[in-house]
């Protein structure tokens, strides 16, 4: 049996060669398939970078429409308190009416009164006296001048009360409850209050025009929450303040200057003062009002493009 | 006969004393003498009303022409010792006075202020005016028709 021939280095170094073949042939594959990994993964950062750039774009786009809902907001919560206030004036516009009505009614009731027995000769004592004895009551003593004095006043205090009966009576409308804000707002831009406003669902004339106006149940909605405005400012230490008036939409606004203080503890205090006053109206009770008092953000109440216009139209009154 | 024996109402009131409604208010706030009922504003309110507001009438009779008036007013303001810190209610100055007097007064004490001449104030009682003391020899001699000021000419002519 022959002895098989001995490996040649030569032979033995073509395994090597082959092996070191396949072994380059399978790094250098390998090395490819990582190379066009790392290109997809490139590739895929790219496309992941211009999909953030793009929603980076989008936010922005995003944030610009936030500030226009912003803007939005404003002017639609300006509309909707002045729809609503519009709203509630054109109601006490009618039930101001109503109420002069019953006023009327009273004056008419007071007129008769005069034609009462025991008012009567009281009536006829103290126009006999402004008729015929006041003209003459110089030429008399001035002792005799104290005594007529003193009984015509004694007349006059009796008929006074009479009449202050049937005026100062509760005048109550036969109507369903008239509910209606006042609203206000404290502009504080820089933390302290400064400015309190407040828009009053009456007519502006109230105050503007009130030369030429009757005074009616919308000059006493204003004047009792006018009340209660500065028993605030009293209460707030700003005893001297001075509201200025003017027309909103043709409804009364109210300004007065506030010399700082947190606006939550003055919101409180205003809206209490407000509270007292008005509920204890008697005409406004019997009226049927229900007034509430409502507090909006101050550019709700006056949008910042009109502020500056508006403020130059109040009136120191 | 009976509307006189009626209380006043809130603008009656007003009209009487010469001050807007709101102001009659204000006073009545701070007299703490609003009425519960209907506004309605007796004689004695009335007075309450003046003097918690220093609401007074100093006029009887007033010259009507305007550099007469200017110096009557002037005259009042010194005679009444209306300098310095005691002030007074501005508008007690025209109350009383017709429409055009009263206008002719409010421009003078305009310029009265603006000259340094008077000064204006916030008072509890309203918006006050009085004599500065430094122009206290200078405004007796305007009262007195002795001496003229520029700031008053284009009002006076």
């Amino acid at each position: 049996m022959a002895t098989p021939p001995l490996p040649t280095v030569v032979q033995a170094l073509q395994g090597v060669a082959l092996w070191q073949h396949e072994a380059l042939a399978s790094n250098q594959k390998q090395l490819e398939d990582v190379d066009h990994e790392v290109l997809q993964f490139e590739q895929a950062i790219r496309n992941l970078q211009e999909q953030i750039a793009a929603l980076e774009t989008f936010r922005a786009e995003l944030g610009q429409q936030r500030g226009l809902i912003d803007d939005e907001l404003t002017q639609r919560s300006y509309d909707a308190i002045f729809e609503a206030l519009h709203a509630q004036h054109q109601a006490l516009q009618q039930r101001s009416t109503l109420m002069g009505a019953a006023w009327g009614e009273r004056d008419a009731a007071l007129a008769r009164l005069a034609e009462q027995s025991d008012v009567a000769p009281l009536l006829h004592e103290y126009q006999q006296f402004k008729t015929s004895v006041e003209p003459t009551l110089e030429m008399l003593p001035a002792s005799y001048r104290d005594v007529i004095r003193a009984h015509h006043q004694g007349i006059v205090k009796q008929l006074r009360a009479r009449v202050s009966d049937i005026l100062e009576g509760v005048t109550e409308l036969k109507a369903e409850a008239l509910t209606f804000d006042v609203v206000y707002a404290i502009d504080a831009p820089e933390g302290p209050a400064e400015l309190l406003m407040l828009v009053l669902p009456v007519s502006d004339t109230v105050q503007t025009r009130w030369t030429e106006r009757e005074e009616d149940l919308q000059s006493h909605i204003a004047a009792r929450a006018i009340h209660g405005l500065y028993a605030a400012c009293h209460e707030l230490g700003l005893g001297g303040a001075q509201a200025m008036y003017g027309g909103h939409q043709g409804m009364l606004a109210i300004e007065v200057e506030l010399r700082g203080g947190d606006p939550d503890a003055i919101a409180g205090v205003l809206e209490r003062a407000l509270h007292n006053a008005v509920s204890i109206s008697e005409e406004l009770r019997g009226a049927g009002l229900r007034p509430t008092v409502f507090r909006v953000h101050v550019d709700h109440l006056l949008p910042p493009e009109e502020a500056d216009m508006e403020t130059l139209e109040m009136n120191h009154a | 006969m009976l509307d006189e024996l009626r209380p006043m109402g809130l603008y009656q009131a007003a009209l009487t004393l010469e001050i807007e409604p709101f102001e009659v208010v204000r006073l009545l706030t701070l007299a703490n003498a609003v009425p519960e009922s209907n506004l309605l504003i007796c004689d004695a309110t009335l007075d309450l009303i003046k003097d918690v507001g220093g609401i007074e009438q100093w006029w009887t009779d007033s010259p009507d022409q305007p550099d007469e008036l200017v110096r009557a007013a002037i005259g009042i303001l010194l005679d009444r010792g209306h300098i310095g810190e005691r002030s007074a209610r501005i508008d007690n100055l025209w109350r009383g006075l017709p429409v055009e007097s009263q206008s002719v007064l409010q421009q003078a004490v305009h310029q009265l202020v603006q000259g340094g001449f008077l000064a204006t104030m916030m008072h509890l009682q309203g918006v006050h005016v009085t004599v500065a003391p430094e122009a206290v020899d200078r405004l007796r001699a305007v009262a007195a028709g002795e001496l003229s000021l520029s700031s008053l000419s284009p009002l006076l002519g």
